[in-house]
């Protein structure tokens, strides 16, 4: 792995996201209009998985460096 | 004819047209058949993967869970997602492999990697293992969906047994380019429906999302929250962590890697699939819109809310395409196993045992196999009784302590030996299928540990155990060489 590729520890993002993320989010017994907020935590996590893997898979792409 | 049951036979025949119409054009040597020549563009692997999200198990399964567990349930919207996630950076390895050395299965890139035949029988036999309890699970849910659906027209029986007959001839002609092309029904079907239903329902019986909500808490408080005990958040990190490890590691979603004709394949996958599974989501709604209005299902019945929900809601055509696209969510996954299952048996496992067997040979053993295994799984799905049970079960862990070995594999430096491989594999499975047998729990063994280490899927002991054994018989045995 070259120094090109710091951006990839990106991808624990959406591991930490579930992992400890919902453990705390669940704690909180909150809802957002009427729906439990982890089931909103999680779809968020789906989601921002999606745009960090296009991210990261962006950064991937950049030609190399001179 | 009742309405419901030609919109169900109605799409059956769609699916076994549309899987024998995808061999046109194709002699179907082993690598067509297998691997569909590795030539799938992005979107075909993405419908072949997606197979593995979207089975009876889900379509049943997590509306039941929604159901009858509440919030554990959103584990299964978790691991998939952590599952795309090591995708992005294992998978193009495993695939620029296969080419290299046109590679089949799952077991033909471990023995390789390893130079093991024997490591190759035995992740052969693991797999097959894992496999046929699987499928057996479809048949159970299409039987269940289909009869549920025709409203008692068609007994389960009758269902597996057409249905089943019609999945071998599609499987034996065309191979992986039938579940791909029956693939793109299913998943038009099951976005359909599953949107519909998890939108219409919750608005219909409570008007909308957030008083369908309120009106489950009120009724369970507690019900959206994960338990204190039990399956508590503990468990829920680690069977997400778990799950995710094993996603790939079944051996049709490992060999659909190989039907990609680029290696980009799989990062755009890696993007697109974590949205596609959202489709879950909207099956949850289904499950919990049923908690209310179909109360009293207990148990294993949890898996009918969403049937029940359907059969009170809506009209013989509507339950129809209901019906079809459970219909569909099993034969897609169920063609996928039944090939991966027979080719692992003919070329890991034959061509093993009979080196210098012609790849022509295995391919005509191959679809041999297809009706054998199939009939033995039909013969479990109608006279099994519930001794199966406890091998679905198994499944899950049985392929995941494959995972250890496989990444392990993928270093440039060779950390394992063959030895230690098939070491650490077999004390894993051993311990899975002690676990499974005697029932023991971790909070059964240590009462007096807190609930946050005795709540742990007790798959990590496995894994664990596995890893340890692993690591140390490579290093003795690389020692030994020296």
């Amino acid at each position: 792995m070259n120094a090109h590729r710091g951006h990839r520890w990106l991808a624990l993002v959406p591991v930490l996201g579930i992992c400890v993320g919902v453990p705390l989010v669940d704690r909180l017994h909150a809802t957002v209009a009427g729906i439990p907020l982890l089931l909103v935590w999680i779809v968020g996590c789906v989601l921002v998985t999606s745009l960090v893997m296009a991210i990261i898979d962006a950064l991937d792409r950049r030609p190399p460096r001179p | 004819m009742n309405p419901a049951l030609l919109v169900l036979l109605a799409f059956l025949l769609l699916a076994l047209s549309l899987g024998v119409w995808a061999r046109r054009g194709h002699t179907m040597s082993l690598e067509q058949w297998t691997v569909g020549g590795r030539g799938f563009g992005t979107v075909f692997v993405l419908l072949l993967m997606a197979g593995e999200i979207y089975t009876t198990f889900t379509f049943l399964g997590a509306s039941g869970w929604a159901y009858g567990r509440g919030a554990p349930a959103f584990y299964i919207l978790c691991y998939g997602t952590l599952a795309y996630v090591l995708s992005y950076f294992l998978l193009p390895a495993v695939w620029r492999y296969g080419i290299e050395h046109r590679l089949h299965s799952q077991a033909d890139f471990l023995a390789h990697k390893f130079g093991s035949r024997a490591l190759g029988v035995l992740v052969a036999l693991v797999g097959v293992t894992a496999m046929i309890p699987y499928l057996v699970l479809q048949l159970k849910g299409l039987g269940i969906i289909v009869s549920e659906t025709s409203y008692g027209r068609l007994s389960v029986a009758q269902a597996v047994w057409i249905s089943v007959v019609a999945l071998v001839s599609y499987v034996v002609v065309s191979g992986v380019r039938g579940s791909a092309y029956t693939a793109v029904v299913k998943d038009i079907m099951i976005l359909a429906v599953a949107v519909a239903l998890g939108i219409w329902l919750p608005f219909h019986y409570y008007g909308g999302l957030g008083p369908m909500f309120t009106a489950i808490e009120q009724a369970k408080p507690g019900f959206l929250s994960l338990p204190a005990k039990g399956m508590s958040a503990s468990w829920f990190v680690s069977t997400v962590l778990l799950s995710a490890l094993g996603f790939y590691m079944w051996p049709h979603s490992f060999a659909s890697v190989y039907t990609a004709r680029s290696e980009d394949t799989f990062r755009r996958n890696a993007i697109a699939m974590p949205l596609y599974q959202l489709v879950l989501m909207f099956v949850f709604f289904v499950g919990f819109a049923a908690v209310l209005k179909v109360p009293g299902l207990e148990g294993a019945d949890a898996d009918l809310s969403l049937l029940r929900l359907s059969k009170m809601s809506f009209g013989p055509w509507t339950l129809g395409l209901i019906g079809a696209a459970g219909l569909l969510t099993a034969l897609v996954p169920g063609s996928m196993l039944l090939m991966t299952a027979s080719t692992v048996l003919a070329k890991n496992v034959w061509g093993a045992l009979a080196p210098g067997t012609s790849e022509m040979r295995m391919a005509a053993l191959a679809r041999w196999l297809v009706p054998v295994l199939a009939l033995i799984a039909v013969l479990f799905t109608l006279h099994g009784g519930t001794a199966i049970v406890p091998l679905l079960l198994l499944g899950y862990n049985f392929v995941t302590q494959l995972f250890p070995t496989f990444v392990l594999s993928l270093s440039t430096r060779r950390v394992v030996s063959a030895s230690g491989a098939i070491a650490g594999i077999l004390t894993g499975e051993a311990i899975v299928i002690f676990l499974q047998v005697s029932g023991v729990k971790l909070a059964t063994v240590f009462p007096t540990w807190p609930s946050i280490i005795t709540d742990l899927n007790i798959g990590v002991v496995a894994l664990i155990a596995n890893t340890v054994v692993l690591l140390t018989v490579s290093a003795m045995t690389r020692r030994a060489r020296v």
